[in-house]
């Protein structure tokens, strides 16, 4: 008896093998643009700490990507703790990574986070063996910072400073034999003023003067008066600037509420713009492959030629 | 018994070929060519603005393009973004701006032998030199452009610039001469844009003959072409002259409908000076016919704005 595939068996293997080659080359495509297929050589690095880093953080080289951190882990090395990091750097950029190239970990100023920056070797050193560990430097920490701040040079500065202030103390005492001098000229001449002596001893103790200053005292209680009248005009007014005030700070409220808000906000902007440049970077990347594959080339509508414009304007009488 | 081994296996290796063939061949474009794909774009995109009549946003696109041109020793580019730079001045009526693009664009192109590309910045400067009133220079510019369109060996090249010597003697009020580069530019006119042109100014020789049947077959036909290709300023152009073709036989109200549609595709180009001219022969036609029709929204429209 024959056996053998059904005519509906043989549709369902094509449909299948179709289905599984469309998948193989969609994943082909991908991993085309992601650069899977891109040769690469594996070096690592070691830090006091993580900085950071993650898994697919980017490594620069001349504010350039040449590869990835692939893998971080915690290895002891000489009893002491240290976390190593593994990296995949694009074939072609491995010859640039030379045994005094450095490895340095950089914050972004704002946006985007942290990667992996390694300076070029120079040409009189030997290249890096795959797997090499490459010579890294520790970012510096704000006590480190502040430690160079108070250096030895800086605190000598401060005691110079402090002898000076004292030396200058020191004269002011010598000087002080003349200010007490002074004083007692001083006390001299008013004894003359109470005692009405001299021109100045007489205009003080005439009573003329006190009748006067007393005229006029009167006169400033008038004045006064009249200010207070004019007050109980401006009373009113300073209700409606109270009323106005307190309007104002409702507003200000408001707004120190909004700035809040802001804020809150403002904090997960740079998570959201990595997360786009990243997700835009990837498209790109992937849209390029595809339309580089030639089947895709093929079947696509072609883009036009730009041209030199012609104007020939169609003139109206 | 039917063997379903040697069937799975033709299948199996059809399919690892085209595998094969489609990870072997799939590759990222190379770096120069990108830039070039980009400028391409830029330029591509300037010139659907322009021919919207947003010139400030075209005129970014150009600067873009330009700029990458230039950033990536590209100087066909840069000739030919210069050349669309100074279309944009052309259209904005800078003449001054768009005579010194052209110029350098026609620098560029002779130095890299692109004779078809400096044919076309010749006929520009032609432009130029025919909106500054200076026919003289006009007709010096035309002849470049011939010269430059005979080395090129591009028969289109060639049509394009007798059809502007065909425009250049019905503006100067020369129809023999015209006629005589009609003549010419007939078998060579093989694009759209061409044979819209080459209809448009026979329409126009048949109406300053007094032909206004043929004139109103030309127009209808060089109003179809350009519609093909959407040249807005074409089809404006193509109705308005439908408008003067009825203007001329009486039908009035007939007149009024093609001078309307030119009308509102003028104004969504921006081009004040011709939204003049279509609102003018607007106010002639429905007082001669008395057609009683309303003006408002054309004045309002033809009114320069507060910008």
């Amino acid at each position: 008896m024959q056996e053998g595939f059904t005519r509906k068996e043989k549709l369902v293997g094509v449909f299948l093998l179709v289905l599984g080659l469309f998948t193989m080359v969609t994943l082909l495509v991908i991993a085309q643009g992601k650069g899977w297929f891109q040769p690469q050589r594996t070096y690592l690095v070691k830090f006091k700490q993580g900085y950071n880093l993650r898994q697919g953080s980017l490594v620069e080289m001349f504010n350039t990507e040449i590869g990835k951190v692939s893998n971080m882990r915690i290895v002891q090395t000489l009893g002491l703790p240290q976390v190593e990091v593994t990296i995949k750097v694009y074939k072609e950029y491995a010859d640039l990574i030379r045994q005094d190239s450095v490895a340095e970990v950089v914050s972004p100023t704002l946006i985007g986070s942290e990667y992996l920056d390694i300076s070029p070797g120079s040409p009189g050193y030997p290249k890096l063996e795959a797997y090499g560990t490459i010579p890294s430097r520790e970012r510096k920490s704000m006590t480190e910072h502040l430690a160079e701040l108070f250096n030895q040079e800086n605190i000598q500065k401060v005691k110079t400073t402090l002898s000076n202030l004292a030396q200058l103390s020191e004269q002011l005492k010598t000087d002080e034999k003349a200010v007490l001098a002074a004083v007692n000229h001083a006390n001299e001449v008013l004894v003359s003023l109470t005692e009405a002596r001299g021109t100045m001893g007489m205009l003080l103790m005439q009573k003329d003067l006190y009748t006067r200053m007393l005229q006029g005292l009167t006169h400033l209680d008038q004045v006064l008066v009249e200010a207070k009248n004019l007050t109980g005009e401006l009373k009113p007014m300073a209700e409606n600037l109270q009323v106005f005030t307190k309007s104002m700070t409702v507003q200000v409220d408001t707004v120190k509420a909004i700035l809040a808000d802001i804020k809150a906000g403002s904090q997960d902007f740079p998570g959201l713009m990595e997360a786009a440049t990243d997700t835009a970077r990837s498209s790109k990347e992937v849209m390029d492959a595809i339309k580089a594959n030639p089947l895709i080339r093929l079947t696509a509508p072609k883009t036009p030629q730009s041209q030199s414009i012609h104007v020939e304007p169609r003139t109206l009488p | 018994m039917w063997n379903r081994v040697p069937y799975l296996r033709r299948w199996a290796r059809l399919g690892l070929a085209v595998l094969l063939f489609l990870a072997g061949c799939a590759g990222k474009p190379e770096p120069f060519a990108q830039q070039v794909q980009r400028i391409n774009e830029a330029s591509i995109q300037g010139d659907q603005r322009l021919s919207q009549g947003d010139l400030k946003r075209a005129s970014r696109d150009f600067s873009r393009a330009l700029a990458l041109s230039r950033a990536v020793d590209y100087p066909q580019g840069s000739a030919q973004q210069l050349n669309n730079l100074g279309a944009v001045a052309l259209e904005d009526g800078d003449l001054k701006e768009a005579r010194e693009c052209f110029t350098q664009a026609y620098d560029l192109n002779r130095d890299l032998k692109l004779w078809d590309a400096a044919s076309i910045n010749q006929a520009n400067l032609a432009t130029v030199a025919q909106k500054e009133g200076n026919s003289g220079s006009a007709s010096q510019h035309l002849l470049a452009a011939q010269e430059a369109a005979r080395q090129s060996r591009n028969f289109p090249a060639m049509g394009r610039v007798y059809l502007q010597w065909a425009g250049f003697y019905l503006d100067q009020g020369d129809p023999a001469a015209a006629q005589d580069m009609l003549n010419r530019a007939q078998p060579l006119a093989t694009t759209p844009a061409l044979k819209g042109t080459l209809f448009h100014h026979q329409g126009r020789l048949a109406l300053v003959r007094g032909d206004t049947a043929q004139a109103l077959e030309r127009f209808t036909l060089a109003l179809g072409t350009d519609r093909t290709i959407l040249d807005r300023a074409a089809m404006a152009g193509d109705l308005y002259f439908l408008g003067e073709v009825y203007r001329a036989r009486g039908d009035l109200p007939q007149a009024w409908e093609y001078y309307v549609r030119a009308f509102d595709v003028y104004a969504g180009l921006g081009r004040r000076s011709q939204l003049d001219r279509c609102l003018k022969r607007l106010q002639e036609v429905n007082r001669q016919g008395g057609l009683g029709r309303s003006l408002e929204r054309f004045e309002k429209a033809a009114k320069p704005g507060p910008s």
